[in-house]
C-alpha cells in the first residue's frame, strides 16, 4: 500500500489525548477571533458585561445559593439545544458528550467563580461544574426524529409559518418548556425562568430563511412587518394565558415578573424578525449567526446589554423596511 | 470486504430503509444511486449514527465496523464560523496527527489561512473532502461528492478516487450524474422504495441505463397522460 498517511482504527482509538488539545485550541482561537470582530461595539459591550458582573456579584450576595449553579445550568442547556456542531463531532471522531460538556464547564466556571468571590459559597463551584459538564451529555436528537406535534401544528395560521416550522424541529422542548409554566403555583420565579428559556429559544424558531415568493405573500402583502411581529406575539399571549393567569392568582404580589418575562419575549420577537429580513439574502437559506444575535441572547441574562441591542433592533428595522419596499416594488 | 446486513432505519414511525444487505470490496468504489428521496443520505446517515433510528450489522474486513471507523462526506458540510480552512482540517485530523495538510492541498490549492466563510461553495465542497481524507478512514461515505466542484476539480476527485481504490480503501458514493457513476464507481446499487432494486457491475451499466429510463418513463406515463387530458 502506497503511503496516503491512512491509519489503522488501532491507531484511531488511541488519538482521543489529542482531540480536546486541537478542539480547545480551536475553540480560544475562535473566540479571539470573535472578539476582535467585535469591534467598537465589543469595546461598549466589554465594560458593560463589567459593571453587569459587578451588580451581579452584589444581587448574588442576597440570593439562595444555588441560584447560582441554576442560572450557569440554564445557560448550558439553552447552548446546547442551539449549537449546532454535534453531528460534526461525532462523525470526526470527537468524544461527544465530554467535549461539549468541558466546554460548558469552563465557561460556567467563568461566569461563576467572579460571583463566588463576593459570595464566599465555594461549594456552588463543582456544582455548577458538574451541573454543566453533565449538560453535555444530554441527547439531541435529528431534527426529524424529534417531537412532532401535528395536531398543534395543523391549527397554526399560515402566516405563522415559522412557528410550524420550529414546532417540527423543536417540538418536544417548547412543549416541555410550557408544561413547565404551568408549574408557576411552585415558586413566584417559575413563569419568569420558562419566559426567559422561551425567548432564548426565539432566534431559533427564525433561523430560516424562506424564498422570496412566502415573504412576499404573506408578510408584505399581509400587513407588514409589524402586523407579523403583532401576530407573532399574540401566539405567545394565548401560549402562555394558563401560566399567566396561574402566576397572577398565586403571586398577585410579583405581577410585575410576568411583564418582564412577556418583555423579553417580545424583544426576542422584534429583534429575531428584523435580524431576519434585514439580513435577507436571495441564495441564503439560513440565517447567519453573528454577534448581534449573540449580544441579544445574552442581554436576556445580561440585561446591561439591552441598550446594546436596542442600538441593533433599529439599525436591523430600518434595513428590513427597505428589503421589503424591494420586495413590494419588484 | 465492506459487509452490511438487515440495514434498517427510519425516522419516527417512518421506515425508510427496509433490510439492506450491500458488500463492497476492498479496493471498490460502489455508488448508490436513486431518485430524490430514495433514502441515500439516510442510509450514509444511518451508518454513522448521525440521527435515524438504526438495527443491523457493519462489519469490514471480518470484525464490526464502528461508526468512528468511517468517513462521511455530508451534501451539506458543517464550519464553524471564524474558522480558517487550516483549522477545519486540523480538527478533522485530530486521530491522524502526521496527515500532511499542505501536501494534500497541493491538490486543490485552497487558501488554508483564509476563514472559511469567504469560501465558495466548490471550495467548501473541496475542503469537506480534504476533511474526512485527513480523517484517516478506510471506509469512505460520499455523499453527492461531485455537486458544486468546477471541472478541473471534478477531475481531480476523479484522480483521487482511483489513487484511493489503488490503496485499498472501500467507498461509497451516491450521484445524480450518470456520467460520473460510470466513470468512476465499479459496481452501482438502485435504491428504490427502502430497498436495493438491483446491483449493477460495469458491464452492465447499459442495462442500468436502460433500466433507470423505463423506470421514470413508467411513472411519468400516467402523469403526462393526466395533463394531456383536456380540462
Amino acid at each position: 500500500m502506497a503511503n496516503l498517511s491512512l491509519i489503522t482504527i488501532e491507531r484511531m482509538k488511541k488519538g482521543t489525548t489529542n482531540s480536546f488539545k486541537v478542539y480547545f485550541r480551536f475553540r480560544l482561537r475562535q473566540l479571539s477571533r470573535v472578539l476582535y470582530s467585535a469591534g467598537w461595539p465589543g469595546v461598549i459591550a466589554l465594560p458593560l458585561l463589567l459593571v453587569f458582573a459587578l451588580q451581579g456579584m452584589e444581587a448574588m450576595s442576597g440570593a439562595p445559593g444555588w441560584s447560582i449553579p441554576l442560572i450557569a445550568l440554564l445557560l448550558c442547556v439553552s447552548w446546547h439545544y442551539k449549537r449546532k456542531d454535534h453531528p460534526f463531532l461525532k462523525r470526526t471522531g470527537f468524544p461527544v458528550g465530554w467535549v461539549p460538556g468541558m466546554e460548558y464547564a469552563m465557561v460556567s466556571s467563568a461566569v461563576v467563580l467572579p460571583l463566588l468571590v463576593y459570595s464566599g459559597n465555594w461549594w456552588i463551584w463543582p456544582a455548577a461544574v458538574m451541573a454543566s459538564l453533565a449538560c453535555g451529555f444530554l441527547p439531541v436528537r435529528a431534527a426529524r426524529a424529534s417531537f412532532n406535534p401535528t395536531f398543534f401544528v395543523s391549527r397554526l395560521p399560515v402566516a405563522l409559518f415559522e412557528w410550524r416550522s420550529a414546532l417540527r424541529r423543536h417540538g418536544a422542548l417548547f412543549v416541555l418548556l410550557w408544561l413547565l409554566s404551568l408549574a408557576v403555583p411552585y415558586g413566584m420565579m417559575v413563569l419568569l425562568i420558562v419566559l426567559l428559556l422561551w425567548a432564548s429559544f426565539i432566534p431559533s424558531v427564525f433561523e430560516f430563511q424562506e424564498p422570496r415568493e412566502v415573504t412576499i405573500a404573506v408578510i408584505v402583502n399581509g400587513g407588514g412587518a409589524w402586523r407579523h411581529g403583532l401576530r407573532h406575539f399574540a401566539l405567545q399571549l394565548l401560549v402562555f394565558a394558563p401560566g399567566l393567569v396561574l402566576h397572577l392568582v398565586f403571586h398577585p404580589q410579583y405581577w410585575y415578573l410576568a411583564f418582564i418575562g412577556l418583555g423579553f419575549i417580545a424583544l426576542m420577537l422584534a429583534f429575531s424578525i428584523a435580524y431576519k429580513y434585514a439580513t435577507w439574502h436571495p441564495g441564503r437559506q439560513r440565517v447567519v449567526q453573528s454577534l448581534p444575535v449573540t449580544l441579544a441572547y445574552f442581554s436576556l441574562f445580561f440585561p446591561l446589554l439591552l441598550p446594546l441591542v436596542g442600538f441593533y433592533l433599529l439599525r436591523f428595522v430600518k434595513r428590513t423596511r427597505h428589503h421589503f419596499k424591494m420586495a413590494y416594488h419588484a | 470486504m465492506l459487509n452490511i446486513s438487515n440495514l434498517t432505519a427510519g425516522y419516527g414511525n417512518t421506515l425508510i430503509l427496509d433490510a439492506i444487505n450491500l458488500k463492497a470490496a476492498a479496493g471498490e468504489v460502489h455508488g448508490i444511486l436513486g431518485v430524490n428521496g430514495a433514502g441515500k443520505t439516510t442510509f450514509f446517515k444511518a451508518l454513522c449514527r448521525l440521527g435515524p433510528a438504526f438495527s443491523g450489522e457493519v462489519t469490514w474486513q471480518g470484525a464490526p465496523l464502528s461508526p468512528a471507523g468511517m468517513g462521511y462526506l455530508p451534501a451539506e458540510p458543517y464550519f464553524y464560523p471564524y474558522q480558517t480552512g487550516q483549522e477545519y482540517l486540523e480538527l478533522c485530523s485530530h486521530r491522524n496527527p502526521g496527515f500532511p495538510i499542505e501536501k494534500w492541498n497541493g491538490l486543490f490549492q485552497l487558501p488554508l489561512k483564509d476563514l472559511t466563510e469567504t469560501y465558495s461553495t466548490g471550495m467548501r465542497k473541496k475542503l469537506a473532502l480534504l476533511g474526512i481524507l485527513a480523517g484517516g478512514y478506510q471506509v469512505l461515505l460520499l455523499d453527492e461528492p461531485f455537486s458544486g466542484l468546477d471541472l478541473e476539480s471534478t477531475e481531480i476527485l476523479y484522480e483521487i478516487l482511483e489513487e484511493l481504490k489503488r490503496n485499498g480503501l472501500c467507498l461509497l458514493l451516491s450521484s445524480h450524474i450518470m456520467a460520473t457513476v460510470r466513470q468512476v464507481c465499479d459496481r452501482v446499487s438502485y435504491l428504490s422504495e427502502g430497498q436495493i432494486r438491483e446491483t449493477f457491475d460495469k458491464e452492465g451499466f447499459p442495462a442500468l441505463e436502460q433500466f433507470i429510463k423505463t423506470t421514470i418513463h413508467d411513472r411519468t406515463k400516467a402523469a403526462w397522460a393526466e395533463i394531456r387530458k383536456p380540462r
